[in-house]
């Protein structure tokens, strides 16, 4: 069976296939065309049409996609091109939707260069305006078979001018002549870039002054991956002198097709002027010009383009827009962070550690001036337990060595330096007290760490490849929280935990201090009584004479057990600041390390974790298109329309 | 033809520097816009900026003759600009070709012989090099070429005093990197000749092209090429109402070349006759007589010059509010700097030199001499006091909260400002080049390490200026009095005069109770004494506080100030594009100034 590639030009060198479309043209009726036409349509029918509903659920997925909420953000530019996909889809899909799909070939160029020449000279008679005035043709022109319905057309054909024909060989294919693309009126331009999404076929029509226009090439440049490509170049018989070592149009073109992949593209070099002259009868005489091509481009459009091609074709076209979305999405995929996510996470961890021993050293700074009361407090609150005459000579020791404190705040003599300090309340209120020092302390330097704490983590999240974009509002507002509220409950928290430490020491301590409480509730007592004993038998027993010094002496050994048990007390458990501050550092900057990190180190990995559930959806989409595409590609025979598409 | 040029002396060098000076700034310009994708239309303007001032304003201030004048040939692709030039000078010397864009730098036809002078201006199209050998018309480089001509009686007339430039196109794909050429051409010339087809008259591109160049001021001639002869009137109707009407400028003269084959256009005495004729007149009329022509053109650059100046500089502009908004980040930045060391360093710093100057000042209050005596028996006098004080004092004094030590609060506070610029760096990197080269200077690490080195610099200056600061103010607070008797006496009076009052009174109280002295005469020179100290220490803290404001303005004078100005310049330095791009700011509107007033000057002078 013969390959229906034969029929298409451009498998081999230009001049080649103008011998074989030649060869076409001789035998219109040729059987390999008749076979070929006869054959086909068993496979191909059903599965174009079966592709409709597929593209149909595509669109609906990716419309559903770019409708969601997007944490990485779609850049504008990609949003537009996915958006521009999704209509393209749907307008396949309706134009499959269809006992026969029908091809639609749109001739583009700059003004002036002959499309609606060309179009006339196809159709015989003048259905397009042609005139010498640029630019001519301001609204597209559909060229149709009197058998389609307008109304089955791409709604963005059916605003423009349609013309009907009757031939059976153009039946299946509207051919669309469109306004220019470089003239001074912008209108045209944009009333051109809104048709081609239509078009199948592209024949990019191209004058020996034109075939070269910037204004153009940059618009083929766009379309070439979507669309079919075919080239004329018309009023060739301007062309023909080619005196010196430049080159010839055609030739140059060729050249730089090559360059753009495009090995054998259908080049046409046509003179329709020629053609709709002897249409009209004016130059019956006159011979086309040398390498006149406008009756193969007749031809491949009538017989080369038959039932085959035009599946082919439009199953193409789909695999071209299937992997343009598919680059599209994989463009606007999110990144894959997961790994940046943990490393960020880790440095911020050990960021966030620093920050809390630092943050835990500028608190309990500002409880230093406190140290006394803190002291003191701690000691009341640890010998509470005390009774009796030890208890009562603890209270009144300490009542005496705490007195400047309390004194000092009634009397508040002494000039304060400094701009604000807290205000200790007299007795000891542990909520007024924290909040104040942590509001001094935010004063005078944690608020600001706060704000600079949020700057260097992100600094240290974009070293380890994490966007700032993304993380600064999470990582900015966890630096907004009130930190001083969180600062002064860590600082209460800790210091009630140090202080049911002391007060309720475990382990060895515990021993100990239960005995010194126990020794120091029973030992003066005891002394007091034994002495006590010990004078009343001197006087009673001995009959000593008592005196007054006797009287005293149980309350002296007394006095003095309990200055011994106080001295005790001192060695075995020491209650002084710089000890009690060791304990306060480290169990703070433990707590506000934890504080912190619940605040701040999730970020990253959330944020990492929100990002892949982004990126699998825009995968599901992306598997979703490569199904549709290899389901197509186990069906469609590229081969056979290869040329009209670059590599 | 007149020849003032010959007449004139040659202009001050000053013009010369002038001239290469604006018109580097402006080539500069357009090399920056040309760099960034959505500038590009600025470049064509500025590229004819610099061609003008080079090529027309230059020559002029310079003495050059105003012959031969200038005409170039510009056009779409394929229009039909070969054809043309064969028609002006008479010759078919211009390669017609058929391929699109052949053509790719200026080709100059003269009928002169010998030396041309004309090219021998020191700047003379700019980047353009003169091929000493002929060369095919499609050597892609920066160059130009000079090609003899012999020309027959007709066409001489008008070759005698013009050079004709073949240029190539602006419409073909490859032509964006051979336009620069083009305009560079076209600033020169004195009349241009716009060629247009039947296919290409009312294109966006070349018209695009003419409307630049009728704003520039230049007068055209306008050839619409390969119509249909039956359809030369309504063609040139037809181009003037849909293409020159929408187009600045006055009346311009149009005519219609229709399509001729290659025998006709080889034979000037046949068809082509008629066409060339008027088009030699056109042309000729314009450059006639060369001097007022050549005036004209100096005349229509300069103000082309004066009145798109604004326009040309908006590009520049945009990139300097970016640097604004960089400047502005980096205030911010110093401003919380500073807050910071006040804050965390400062405030909490208690200068405890101050303390012992008290002690000192109120030494020095007491009287010498012979008023030791009473000094010393106040002193006695004030026994109980002194130590009821001493007592209250210890057990109320509270222990200072420690304070953080001065270097390491400025490097955090240092980080802290770095770290927020850079945050601010990476945030806006994508919105304009300037955060993205600073974004690039951080990531680098060229840009903190350098930050940090200028602040250890400063630090050390601040400490040098810092060293006996505190001392001396410290000092100063006893010295000053020290150095003034008669203040220091008047204090010491009103001091003694308080004591005295003070017993006195007491005495008086007590009335002629000796117990009762006893008791009152300690707790006036008590009370007498507390007064004279909180008055001395309230005195020493207003010291303090003032030396904490010292303090810190020896920061901003010698840390943040320099750090913040030399960071905010940073973008601008090192032979960066933006201190290139702030010099011509501000260079280019003056020297345009300049060059108008030498021009106006120069033609008033020739009248």
């Amino acid at each position: 069976m013969p390959n229906p590639a034969d029929l298409l030009p451009g498998d081999d060198n230009p001049t080649m296939t103008v011998k074989k479309r030649d060869a076409i043209t001789q035998h219109p009726g040729d059987d390999r065309t008749q076979t070929v036409k006869a054959e086909q349509p068993t496979s191909t029918e059903p599965m174009l049409r079966t592709l409709s509903p597929r593209l149909r659920d595509l669109e609906k997925f990716l419309r559903a996609w770019l409708r969601a909420k997007h944490l990485y953000p779609l850049s504008d530019s990609s949003a537009a091109t996915l958006e521009g996909l999704g209509n393209d889809l749907i307008r396949q899909a309706d134009a499959l939707d269809t006992e026969r799909p029908y091809l639609v070939v749109m001739l583009i160029g700059g003004t002036g260069v002959g499309k609606s020449t060309l179009l006339n000279a196809l159709a015989g008679g003048a259905i397009a305006h042609a005139s010498w005035a640029r630019p001519t043709t301001r609204d597209p022109v559909v060229y149709y078979h009197e058998s389609m319905k307008p109304e089955k057309f791409d709604p963005l054909l059916r605003n423009c001018h349609l013309q009907t024909h009757d031939r059976p060989a153009l039946q299946f294919k509207v051919i669309v002549d469109t306004p220019d693309l470089d003239s001074t009126d912008p209108v045209n331009r944009e009333k051109t870039i809104g048709v081609v999404p239509v078009a199948d076929i592209v024949i990019w029509v191209g004058s020996p002054e034109k075939y070269h226009d910037e204004m153009v090439w940059k618009h083929f440049l766009e379309q070439r991956k979507r669309k079919a490509s075919v080239f004329v170049i018309n009023k060739w018989d301007r062309c023909l002198h080619t005196p010196s070592i430049a080159k010839r149009p055609d030739e140059d073109l060729l050249g730089d097709l090559k360059e753009q992949g495009f090995q054998n593209p259908i080049l046409f070099r046509t003179n329709a002027q020629h053609w709709v002259d002897k249409a009209n009868g004016e130059n019956s005489g006159a011979e086309a010009p040398e390498g006149e091509q406008f009756m193969d481009l007749t031809n491949w459009l009538e017989a080369g383009l038959n039932r085959l091609e035009i599946e082919a074709i439009k199953a193409r076209g789909i695999t071209q827009l299937l992997e343009q979305l598919e680059r599209s999405l994989e463009d606007a995929a999110p990144p894959d962070l997961a790994e940046t996510a943990q490393r960020t996470r880790s440095i911020w961890d050990r960021e966030l550690g620093a920050e809390a021993g630092e943050t835990a050293n500028i608190l309990l700074n500002t409880l230093a001036p406190y140290q006394n009361e803190i002291e003191h407090h701690f000691t009341v609150e640890s010998q509470k337990r005390f009774r009796g005459p030890m208890g009562l000579y603890l209270s009144l020791f300490n009542r005496v060595k705490y007195m400047g404190g309390t004194l000092g705040d009634r009397f508040s003599m002494v000039p304060k330096m400094g701009p604000s300090t807290p205000q200790p309340q007299p007795g000891w209120n542990l909520m007024e007290f924290t909040r104040a020092c942590s509001t001094v302390a935010g004063e005078r330097s944690l608020d600001m760490r706060c704000k600079a704490l949020a700057d260097s983590l992100l600094v240290k999240g974009e070293e380890q490849g994490f966007p700032v974009q993304l993380l600064s509002s999470r990582t900015e507002s966890a630096s907004r929280i009130d930190w001083r509220q969180r600062f002064a409950q860590a600082l209460i928290e800790v210091l009630e935990e140090v202080e049911s430490q002391w007060s309720h020491p475990r382990g060895l301590r515990r021993w100990l201090h239960n005995l010194l409480i126990f020794l120091g509730n029973t030992l003066p007592v005891l002394t007091f009584f034994v002495t006590a004993a010990w004078v009343l038998w001197q006087i009673f027993m001995l009959e000593k004479l008592p005196v007054l010094t006797d009287l005293l002496i149980p309350l002296g050994a007394t006095l003095l057990m309990v200055i011994v048990m106080h001295i005790l007390i001192v060695l075995v458990l020491p209650l002084r600041w710089i000890k009690i501050r060791g304990e306060f550092q480290s169990m703070l900057s433990q707590r506000l390390q934890t504080a912190l990190s619940r605040a701040y180190s999730a970020i990253p990995t959330d944020l990492a974790d929100e990002l892949r559930g982004e990126r699998r959806k825009v995968e599901d989409l992306v598997g979703k298109v490569k199904d549709v595409s290899s389901w197509l590609e186990q069906r469609q025979q590229a081969a056979t329309v290869a040329s009209l598409y670059g590599s | 033809m007149s020849t003032p040029a010959t007449a004139e002396t040659p202009q001050a060098p000053a013009h010369r520097a002038l001239i290469s000076q604006l018109s580097d700034d402006f080539s500069w310009l357009e090399t920056y816009c040309r760099q960034q994708p959505d500038q590009a239309p600025h470049s064509s303007q500025l590229r004819l900026a610099a061609a003008l001032v080079r090529n027309t304003v230059g020559p002029y201030l310079d003495g050059q003759r105003p012959e031969p004048l200038h005409t170039c040939v510009v056009g779409g692709a394929s229009a039909g600009k070969s054809t043309v030039v064969n028609l002006l000078t008479g010759s078919m010397t211009a390669e017609a070709n058929p391929q699109a864009g052949f053509t790719r730098h200026p080709i100059a036809y003269t009928s002169a012989n010998g030396q041309i002078d004309w090219a021998a201006h020191l700047s003379f199209l700019g980047p353009l090099q003169r091929l000493t050998e002929p060369a095919p018309s499609n050597l892609d480089r920066d160059v130009y070429q000079v090609r003899r001509v012999a020309t027959d009686d007709f066409s001489k007339s008008l070759l005698a005093n013009f050079v004709v430039w073949d240029c190539p196109d602006m419409t073909t794909w490859a032509a964006s990197g051979y336009i620069p050429r083009l305009i560079e051409v076209c600033g020169l010339s004195d009349v241009l000749v716009y060629v247009a087809s039947d296919e290409r008259y009312n294109d966006e591109v070349p018209t695009q092209f003419l409307k630049l160049l009728l704003q520039a001021g230049k007068p055209v001639v306008v050839c619409l090429c390969k119509m249909r002869e039956a359809d030369a009137q309504a063609f040139l109707a037809h181009f003037k109402s849909a293409v020159l009407s929408k187009l600045p400028g006055g009346a311009i003269n149009c005519l219609a070349i229709p399509f001729m084959s290659a025998q006709e256009l080889a034979n000037p005495a046949g068809k082509a006759a008629k066409y060339r004729i008027q088009l030699l007149n056109q042309v000729a009329v314009l450059g006639d007589p060369a001097s007022t022509a050549r005036r004209r053109s100096v005349r229509m650059a300069t103000n082309f010059l004066l009145a798109a100046t604004d326009h040309l500089l908006s590009v520049a502009r945009k990139d300097l509010a970016a640097m604004q908004n960089w400047q502005t980040v980096v205030k911010a930045g110093q401003t919380e700097f500073e807050n910071r060391y006040r804050a965390e360093y400062l405030n909490t710093e208690k200068f405890r030199r101050f303390d012992e100057a008290l002690v000192r000042l109120l030494e020095l209050l007491e009287l010498p001499g012979v008023g030791k005596i009473v000094s010393n028996t106040l002193w006695v006098l004030r026994t109980p006091y002194r130590l009821l004080k001493g007592f209250l004092g210890k057990s109320m004094a509270r222990p200072d909260a420690p304070t953080q030590p001065e270097l390491p609060v400025l490097e955090n506070s240092l980080k802290g400002w770095l770290d927020h610029l850079r945050k601010e760096a990476a945030r806006h990197s994508s919105a304009h080049p300037v955060w993205a080269h600073i974004e690039k200077g951080f990531e680098s690490g060229g840009l903190e390490q350098q930050v940090r080195e200028r602040f250890q610099q400063g630090f050390r200056s601040f400490q040098l200026g810092l060293a006996d600061e505190v001392e001396r103010t410290a000092r100063g607070i006893y010295e000053e009095l020290e150095k003034n008797p008669v203040l220091l006496n008047t204090l010491r009076g009103g001091k003694f005069a308080i004591d005295m009052g003070a017993i006195v009174a007491a005495v008086l109280t007590a009335g002629h109770t000796v117990a009762l002295d006893i008791l009152l005469v300690p707790v006036a020179a008590a009370v007498s004494q507390q007064l004279v100290e909180l008055l001395g220490s309230k005195y020493v803290d207003t010291q303090r506080e003032q030396t904490r404001d010292r303090q810190l303005a020896l920061v901003q004078q010698y840390i943040s100030a320099p750090l913040a100005d030399w960071m905010i310049q940073w973008p601008a330095t090192g032979g960066s594009s933006f201190e290139r791009l702030q010099l011509a700011l501000k260079r280019i509107p003056p020297a345009v100034q300049a060059l108008d007033q030498a021009v106006t000057q120069k033609l008033g002078s020739t009248f």
